[in-house]
């Protein structure tokens, strides 16, 4: 097995060079003119990104409620206290963090063992590799729409199916034990199929002789996963579940077509409660303060994660 | 001993397609049933709605396109994200050109503020763009719909495009350099068109994700300006909701993405991942 490992290492090693190979060449054209093309684009990046992200921590710290006729005034950091002190923030907060990390945790567990039953071909192979794509290309919008047609409490099909099932029926989208859990069984549903993908072309970019050598070698099957794919796959893996970590906090689309953040409150995530106190309450000093601290929880979390990817891509 | 080893891969062979197929199912059967409910009558629908075998009607589909606004929302869309495409690729290859040829610390540091971009949740930016759009009366118009989309997308298109044109053989452009030709010819006659493949990818991807967007469409848009993915959700009206025609108009929007991605299928990990695995 050590003979194998060693191998591996001498792989990285050889793969690693040959990704930076490209920067050895230096440029030899000069002048200012080669990064005048650059502008337009990262005008367009600033104005979009840093000066609303800026404009929105000054609001933060106003008192700024469109409904309000006495306009803006500079309000301290009371924006944030009230945001701080309410319990209903953490509750969502709560909300959040579990629905992100509970719906990545279990893709990423489905999509590697969906990758492993795919690697190697059978019949319908490609067939069947590209209809499971299909829920991860559907816009979120219509696959909101289309769980909520069918888990109805009244002619919905999965409603229909556990009936006949003995199982009863559920009101899946508006119980009080169920919307939860089915928010974030629909999100995998629709996401196991991103992170299928990647690992799935992670899996098959290890060297066919590495995976017999070992064979020879008398590994197992577990062992072949344990030794040689997770730790050659780490790269891809990381990448994937960061993507997912960073665009499961989004969540907007599916909750504001299913849920509206209800039964209560319990399907208010982040998100939603951003858009919930900015365009239906009205309060943009609020909404702007609700922003930065999601932000803030946002790079916290995905942060752990980026800065592994950091270590992996100056490693390679 | 050797009837043994070959027997079992066999039998897991068959319980391995076995799960796979079940797996599959599990995957596809929602959107088989919505294609399938689009053509079902109201009451094919939701009196005996776990049928499978039914009269298919067009009915949803004239509906869709022809008694609802739902056509011009489609439009819309088509020429919002179509704009925003273009734009996306131009003003990408424009970052993306001098950062393959470049290699320094602050060209390095500029391509890591762009994919930092990405982690920001578009509803954090979304409440000052909407005020700042307000502001310069763009909202309700197509061009915020544009601007936002192709903001929305440049990080990843500067990254996948980064990567193509560093597979464009330096020497060829060294060559055209010597002819003569200055830097702006060499991408446009040389380096674009070696790395079509790519550069198509990367627009059919920008495609998809503007595509599919419904937060900002749902606050930047108009009242004439909807978008598809907005227009889906107004056939939920007080009086009641529409099932099946919004079955009918959900596959209208989904097919042009599968089309999309089954194109650009080859570079799609690629894309997926902002180039990072291939």
């Amino acid at each position: 097995m050590s003979k194998t490992l060693q191998k591996v290492s001498t792989l990285k090693r050889w793969l690693g060079k040959r990704g930076t190979e490209g920067s050895l060449h230096a440029s030899r054209r000069g002048g200012i003119n080669q990064y005048l093309s650059i502008v337009p684009g990262i005008f367009l990046l600033l104005a979009l990104s840093v000066f609303p992200s800026l404009y929105a921590l000054v609001v933060s710290f106003q008192k700024w409620i469109l409904t309000d006729p006495a306009g803006r005034r500079f309000n301290g950091i009371n924006n944030y206290k009230d945001i701080l002190s309410n319990p209903e923030f953490w509750h969502t907060l709560k909300i959040t963090l579990l629905f992100v990390l509970l719906a990545v945790f279990i893709e990423s567990v489905l999509a590697y063992c969906l990758a492993l039953l795919f690697f190697r071909p059978m019949p319908f192979h490609q067939l069947m590799r590209t209809l499971i794509l299909l829920p991860m290309l559907t816009a979120p919008i219509v696959v909101g729409m289309l769980a909520r047609f069918m888990l109805d409490s009244q002619f919905g099909i999965i409603n229909k199916l556990s009936e006949s099932l003995g199982l009863g029926r559920h009101d899946f989208l508006s119980g009080l034990n169920t919307a939860y859990p089915t928010i974030i069984v629909v999100d995998i549903w629709q996401w196991t199929p991103f992170l299928f993908l990647i690992f799935l072309a992670a899996m098959q970019s290890v060297p066919e002789e590495l995976i017999e050598a070992v064979k020879l070698d008398g590994a197992s099957r577990l062992q072949i996963i344990a030794h040689i794919f997770i730790p050659l796959m780490k790269y891809p893996i990381i990448v994937g579940v960061t993507l997912r970590l960073i665009d499961s906090f989004r969540v907007y689309d599916l909750i504001y077509a299913t849920t509206r953040g209800g039964p209560i409150n319990l399907t208010s995530t982040m998100s939603w409660s951003i858009y919930d106190s900015g365009f239906k309450i009205l309060n943009i000093g609020l909404a702007s303060a609700y922003s930065w601290i999601f932000l803030i929880v946002v790079l916290v979390v995905s942060g752990v994660f980026l800065k592994r990817l950091a270590k992996g891509s100056e490693l390679e | 001993m050797s009837k043994k080893i070959q027997r079992k891969p066999k039998a897991l062979d068959s319980l391995r397609l076995v799960i796979g197929i079940f797996a599959t199912l599990i995957f596809i059967f929602p959107i088989i049933w919505m294609i399938m409910t689009g053509f079902k009558t109201g009451n094919q629908a939701f009196s005996n709605s776990t049928s499978f075998f039914f009269k298919p009607s067009l009915e949803n589909y004239r509906e869709v396109l022809f008694k609802s606004n739902f056509k011009s929302a489609l439009v819309t869309s088509l020429k919002a994200v179509s704009l925003s495409v273009v734009l996306t690729v131009l003003l990408a290859s424009g970052i993306a050109y001098p950062m393959s040829r470049i290699e320094s610390k602050g060209m390095n540091r500029l391509a890591s503020w762009i994919i930092s971009l990405r982690i920001v949740p578009p509803i954090v930016t979304i409440i000052p763009l909407f005020l700042l759009l307000r502001n310069i009366k763009l909202t309700g118009s197509i061009w915020s719909l544009v601007l936002v989309y192709t903001f929305m997308n440049i990080p990843l298109a500067v990254w996948l495009l980064r990567g193509f044109f560093k597979e464009v053989p330096r020497e060829i452009e060294e060559a055209a350099e010597i002819d003569g030709l200055d830097s702006m010819r060499i991408f446009f006659k040389i380096v674009l068109p070696l790395s079509a493949p790519g550069v198509v990818s990367t627009a059919l991807l920008s495609f998809v994700f503007a595509w599919n967007d419904f937060l900002f469409a749902n606050i930047l848009s108009g009242a004439t300006t909807r978008t598809a993915t907005v227009g889906l959700t107004e056939f939920v009206t007080p009086v009641g909701t529409a099932w099946t025609t919004i079955m009918a108009a959900g596959t209208i929007v989904v097919i042009p993405v599968w089309i999309a991605a089954l194109l650009a299928q080859k570079y799609l990990v690629r894309g997926l991942t902002m180039g990072s695995v291939k």
